[in-house]
Order: C-alpha cells, then structure tokens, then sequence
C-alpha cells in the first residue's frame, strides 16, 4: 500500500514536473512573455491581482471575494458501492475572502443531500512575478450524512479536517493547478433507527485527494474551471451509508467543473 | 499540440493513470517453513477437536493480540481462536507430535489492516497432550490451557501466548446464525480469498461463520453462478478478456476469460453447494438471488440437494433458503414455486415421492414474510434493530436475521436490542465472539402448526 501511494503521488509529481519542464523549455526557446490573451480575455496575472482565483494561489488585496458554484462527479468502484451502479454528482459551493498579504478566509460546501461536507478555513497563498505560485489551507468544519427511505433510516456525522498544498503555474489566460488534500475525519457517530454507535476504526486518516484544476479567464473577470485527478479514501468515505469499516483505501477518479464568479 | 490541448489531456489523463495505482494485492497469509511442525505429527481426529477444544478461553498472555478472552471453535480439520479485537482471528491446525505433545499452528489475522503472523501453542497439561495422542478426547476444564507464542509477518513466533480455558461457549450450531457475508470478508479487506469464491466459504467457517450468505446471478445459458455484481468489475475479476456483463457470458465464456480477484474460478451455485454440504459443517445457506432469472435453477439445486440429505445417514442437517429482495425475484419465486408443486403433483400422480419445495427468506416487508410465509426474515441493518418487527415475526415462528452489521457497536446494539436469530456479517470473529461474550440464546422458533 505504501508503495503504491508513494507511486501514484511520485507519477502525479512526475508528470506535473514533466509537463512544466515542457513548457519552460518551450518558453525557454521562444524567448517571448506569454502570449496575450485572446479574444480580450483577462490575463491569469489581471484576474490573480484582482477577486483572484478559487484554486490558482493568488493575492487579491484585502477585501476582494470570490463566490462559486460548481460540481464534482465520483467514479467510485462497485465494489466499494456494494455493486451499486448509480452515481449522483455533487453541488459545489466555494466562497473566498481576501485577508490581504496572500492570507484568504475560505468556506467550502459540497453536498447531494445525502452526503454533504461543510468547512471553514484560512489559507495563505505566495504569487510572485513569474507563473508559479503556492498556497497553503486548512480547513474545518462536519461531515454529515443523512438517508430516510430506501431501506435507510440513518445518519452520520462527524468533525472533518483538511489540510491543503497548491502549486499553480500560469500559462497566459489558463492557470494550472494541482491541489493535494488531506481528509480527516473523527470523531464519528452514526444512527440507524434509534440506536447511536461510532466505528472501529476511528482513526482521523480518511484519505487524501490530488486534483488538477484548469482555470479559464473570461473578459469579465470570471472564471471557468474543470479538473480531473484521483481520490484514495477509506470507502467509508466515498460512500458512508453503508458503514464499511474497513481502514483500506480505494482510488477513484473524480471530475469537476464550475463557474467562479 | 497547443497549451490549452496539453492541458486537457494533462487533466483527463492524470487521474486514469492515477486511479490504477493502489489496486494491487496486499495479502500475505504466514506459513511456517517446510509446513511446520504440523508436518512432522499426526493430526487430531474431528471429534477430538470439537469436543476436546472449544470453549471461551481467558488471555493470560498474548492480550495485545487477542483481547482479554477468545472463543475457540473447530471445523474440519482446524482450530480457529476468535476474538473481538480488530475481529481478529487465527486458523489453526492441531497434530501430535513423535515426543507426545500436541502442537496447534498456524496464521492470526486482523482481517482489515493487512496485519498477520504466525502463532504455535502446545496443549498443557502434559497429561492432556498424552491423552489426545492415545486417541482420546479429554473434556476441557480450568486446567487446560494453550501455551506458546506469536509473532508478526513471517518471523518465528516469539511473543508468549496463554489461552486458559474457561467455560463453555453458549449454543451457536443451529441456534445463533453467524452468516458470512457473501464469503469470509469484505471486498475492501485483505483476506486473501474473493467474495463468493469457494475458498471464502471455506475460510468463512474457519473465522466462525456457521452460515453463508451468497449472491446469485445467472450466465447467458442459464447456469446459476455466485457473483455480486451486474458487470465483470474490474474489482471482482480480472483477465484481458474478462469484460461486459454476467448474463451476456456463458460459463464456457466466463470460465476461459475471468478469474476472481485472487485466481479463484468463479464458482456454479451447484459447486458451491456440493462443496458445503460434504466438506463443511455450515448450517445452512442464504441465496441471495440478484435476478429473477436464477430463482427457479436455484430452487432446483436447493432441491437436489435437500434430497440428497433425505438419504443420507449421517444425521447432516443443512438449511438452503431462496433470498427474495425485491418484488421482481418475488414474482419469480411465485412461478418457480407453482411449477415446482406443479411437478410434485405429477410425480405424486405417478406414485413417486413428491420433492422437498424450498423456505425462503424474504428481505423487506414484514407482512410478505408472513404472507409468503417464509422461515426468515432479513432486513438491511440500516434501518435500525426494529425489535417490534422482530418479535412480530418471532410470534410467527419467523426469524429474523439482519443484513450486513460489521462494526462492534452496531453489533452489540442489535444483539441486545432485537435478540435477531442471526446476523450477516463480514466480521464473523468479531460477532461470535460478542454473541458469546453479551448475546442471548435466541428463543427457539415455533410455527403456529407447533413445528420448531
């Protein structure tokens, strides 16, 4: 297991790394600052010095907010599902506050009502002259889970953690970035019909995430967004209803898209 | 290839090479070098194990491993100590030994954190030992205990163990239903055997399961297999060809192209039947039938097989019910047991012997269980332990056994809440042992007809 987290972590490193070599060289070879934006579209430098970006690390000035809406869909193993073949995708909500000096106040809801996460958190982001930028977050909040009715009568809730890394790296009117979250989550509590218990295995660890996020500017100033990358969680995680207790992660793809506004 | 093309195949490539990362095996189940010293002995007699073994023992030395008791149970061929700590558990054989000592070997393991080792105990007192090589089957008491040691991974064994015998476990064969889970373990654990596989079965009664729960799908010509899923997922099976869906493959097709996750073949619900009737003792078997398609071939082999029974000698008692969880299998149920009666008429106007038709075990309504008058009810544990539909049933000689509890708290709960007659769980060490340390003796079901 280690192993093979330390290789999928070592390939997604491998292949960002590749990929801005890539574009350094290309750069290199050009000689030239990055190519404007077409069609009049704001530049990842414009939009980063003003409401910033939701993923891209950027430093707006102090009061600059940034609100958005978005979804993520969760290609999660039928084994882990119990063989069940129905996905539903998440709502996305994001809310970001300027602090000044690179230091942001971030609120984050994702739900499909019978899953739904809820953190609050601050994070610090560096952006110098050249494309790279870095942030770092960390966020709190409760994971809450509620089913009546298809053979359910349960809940669960717990207080959730996430610790967050990003580096971005701008290409003109696209900003790249690859985020890296932990997801603790402990202590928690379930119910079925009446009767309250917690689980076995209660340690915070839950997984982590590593998704890259592909940043479109626009003339007004918002953003669009997709991304893809790999969710390694206990399958408690992806899919709570059914309580499995097992400590053992599962990789699953996860797709996003949004509207930054 | 332009920035914005990079980075579209950057993203929608990454996380398909990424998923692919953590799906390898990490199973190791320890074996002492060379078989062991189990190679060297006699093994001991069944009879010897069950009536010179069992029994709750207290943890005198080796707590970190087994918790303050452990249960120890046998089957055919091996001595299993079970425990509610991380539902942990050992597989065992006993033999005895050329110097007169009895020796008990084999792997523990925690089935959910890849954590395993070797364990070797002797029998203690000397004079126990001596008695089991003489071919004699002492009944246990305080003074028998199992004394050596344990270790992790495939190191020697050096950690002391004492398990010192203590009373007598409740009744559990044919009275409280520890029911495997689709097998020994969750798809997510790391047992080393593939739910559904044969070799879960087999591994299922070792960790204390005295019933199985088995998933029932049918393949394009008609064979019922035990397989979870609609599709060959690639979590269940593996081969290059091993793609599309299980009704679109006929065995042949199935057996050329798939393994099961650990190389197991996927088995026939004929085999697997074949094989718990005549090589465990399991008390009975819950098919849980995923299409309607596979309800009248299944009742057909629960057939053969409780007319097999009907000729045998040996007293072998064994319980086959029909899972019905939904309307559509209920339907199904309803013309496979018309046709069934129907034949039984026609064998009987013939002036043969009418079949056995079988029970069944219904999942959801409480009132089509009495309606359909099934021994057994099933309910998914995620709507609580419903005691009031549980005593319901009971007063209608129906049991109850809920589907799937793995977690201890939730195990606990229902066992004193509801007082069910079985559980369905992947955790069947944790469950016998809870059974054992906090559970009631399950009321015996009477039917209104006064049949038990």
């Amino acid at each position: 297991m280690l192993f093979g987290r330390a290789k999928c972590i070592g390939l997604a490193i491998g292949l960002w790394s590749a990929f801005a070599l890539c574009r350094s060289a290309d750069a290199a070879e050009t000689a030239k600052p990055p190519a404007p934006a077409p069609s009049g579209v704001k530049s990842v430098e414009e939009i980063a010095n003003q409401k910033g970006f939701l993923y891209y690390p950027s430093a707006p000035p102090a009061g600059k907010m940034r609100f958005s809406l978005g979804a993520t869909y969760d290609a999660i193993d039928p084994a882990v599902m119990y063989g069940m073949s129905v996905r539903f995708p998440q709502l996305v909500l994001d809310y970001q506050d300027s602090l000044g000096k690179g230091f942001l106040f971030k609120a984050h809801i994702n739900t499909m009502l019978v899953t739904n996460e809820a953190l609050v958190g601050i994070g610090y982001n560096w952006h110098g002259a050249g494309p790279w930028s870095v942030g770092a977050a960390v966020s709190a909040g409760v994971f809450l889970g509620k089913l009546d009715g298809f053979g359910f009568d349960a809940m669960t809730i717990g207080a959730e953690y996430r610790p967050e890394l990003t580096v971005g790296y701008s290409l003109g009117d696209v900003a790249l970035s690859l985020r890296g979250s932990l997801i603790l989550i402990g202590p928690e509590r379930a119910r079925v019909g009446d009767y309250w218990g917690g689980f076995d295995n209660p340690n915070l660890f839950t997984g982590h995430s590593e998704i890259l996020y592909v940043e479109n500017t626009t003339r007004g100033g918002s953003v669009w967004y997709f991304g893809a990358g790999a969710m390694t969680t206990r399958a408690h995680y992806a899919f709570w209803v059914l309580f499995p207790d097992s400590p053992g992660l599962y990789t699953y793809p996860r797709l996003v898209a949004g509207y930054e506004y | 290839m332009n920035t914005k093309t990079w980075a579209l195949a950057l993203a929608f490539g990454a996380p398909f090479l990424l998923a692919d990362c953590e799906t390898a095996l990490e199973v190791s189940i320890p074996m002492f070098p060379d078989g062991g010293m189990l190679r060297t002995g006699t093994a001991l007699k069944r009879e010897q194990l069950r009536d010179g073994f069992e029994g709750m023992f207290n943890v005198s030395k080796g707590s970190a491993l087994l918790g303050d008791k452990a249960s120890i149970i046998t089957s055919p061929g091996t001595v299993s100590v079970l425990t509610d700590k991380n539902a942990g558990f050992a597989v065992l054989g006993a033999a005895c030994l050329p110097d007169q000592r009895v020796v008990v070997e084999g792997y523990w393991q925690y089935p959910t954190r890849a954590d395993a080792g070797l364990l070797r105990v002797f029998v203690d007192p000397p004079a126990v030992a001596q008695a089991f090589c003489n071919g004699e089957t002492p009944t246990p008491d305080t003074s028998f205990s199992l004394t050596g040691t344990y270790g992790d991974g495939d190191d020697i064994p050096t950690k002391p163990l004492e398990l010192r015998w203590s009373n007598e476990l409740k009744p559990w064969r044919d009275t409280f239903y520890t029911v495997a889970h689709h097998g020994a373990c969750e798809a997510t654990d790391h047992c080393g055997v593939s739910p559904n596989s044969i070799e879960s079965i087999r591994l299922a009664e070792r960790i204390g399961s005295n019933a199985a729960e088995l998933d029932v799908r049918t393949t394009r010509d008609g064979i019922p297999i035990l397989f979870h899923d609609p599709t060959m997922s690639a979590s269940l099976v593996r081969g290059l060809f091993c793609n599309g869906a299980v009704k679109d493959l006929s065995l042949a097709e199935m057996r050329a192209s798939c393994l099961m996750r650990y190389g197991e073949q996927i088995p026939t619900l004929e085999a697997a039947l074949d094989m718990m009737v005549n090589e465990t003792e399991l008390s009975g078997v819950y098919l849980d039938e995923k299409t309607a398609e596979g309800v009248l071939p299944s009742a057909r082999l629960v057939q053969k097989v409780l007319e097999d029974l009907k000729l045998r000698t040996d007293g072998r008692k064994f319980a086959p019910l029909i899972g019905i969880p939904t309307d559509d299998v209920l339907d199904a149920w309803h013309s496979a047991k018309s046709k069934l009666l129907s034949e039984n008429a026609d064998r009987v106007a013939l002036g043969q012997e009418p079949l056995a038709i079988p029970e069944c075990l219904l999942e959801y309504d409480v009132d089509k269980v009495i309606a359909e008058e099934c021994v057994a009810w099933g309910p998914t544990w995620t709507e609580g332990p419903q005691p009031e539909n549980v005593q319901k049933l009971r007063d209608h000689g129906i049991g109850t056994i809920f589907w799937t509890i793995n977690e201890s708290d939730f195990i606990e709960g229902f066992l004193t809440t509801s007082k069910p007659n079985g559980i369905i769980t992947a955790r069947a060490a944790l469950l016998f042992q809870t059974y054992q340390l906090i559970g009631s003796v399950p009321e015996p079901l009477v039917k209104k007809d006064g049949q038990q």
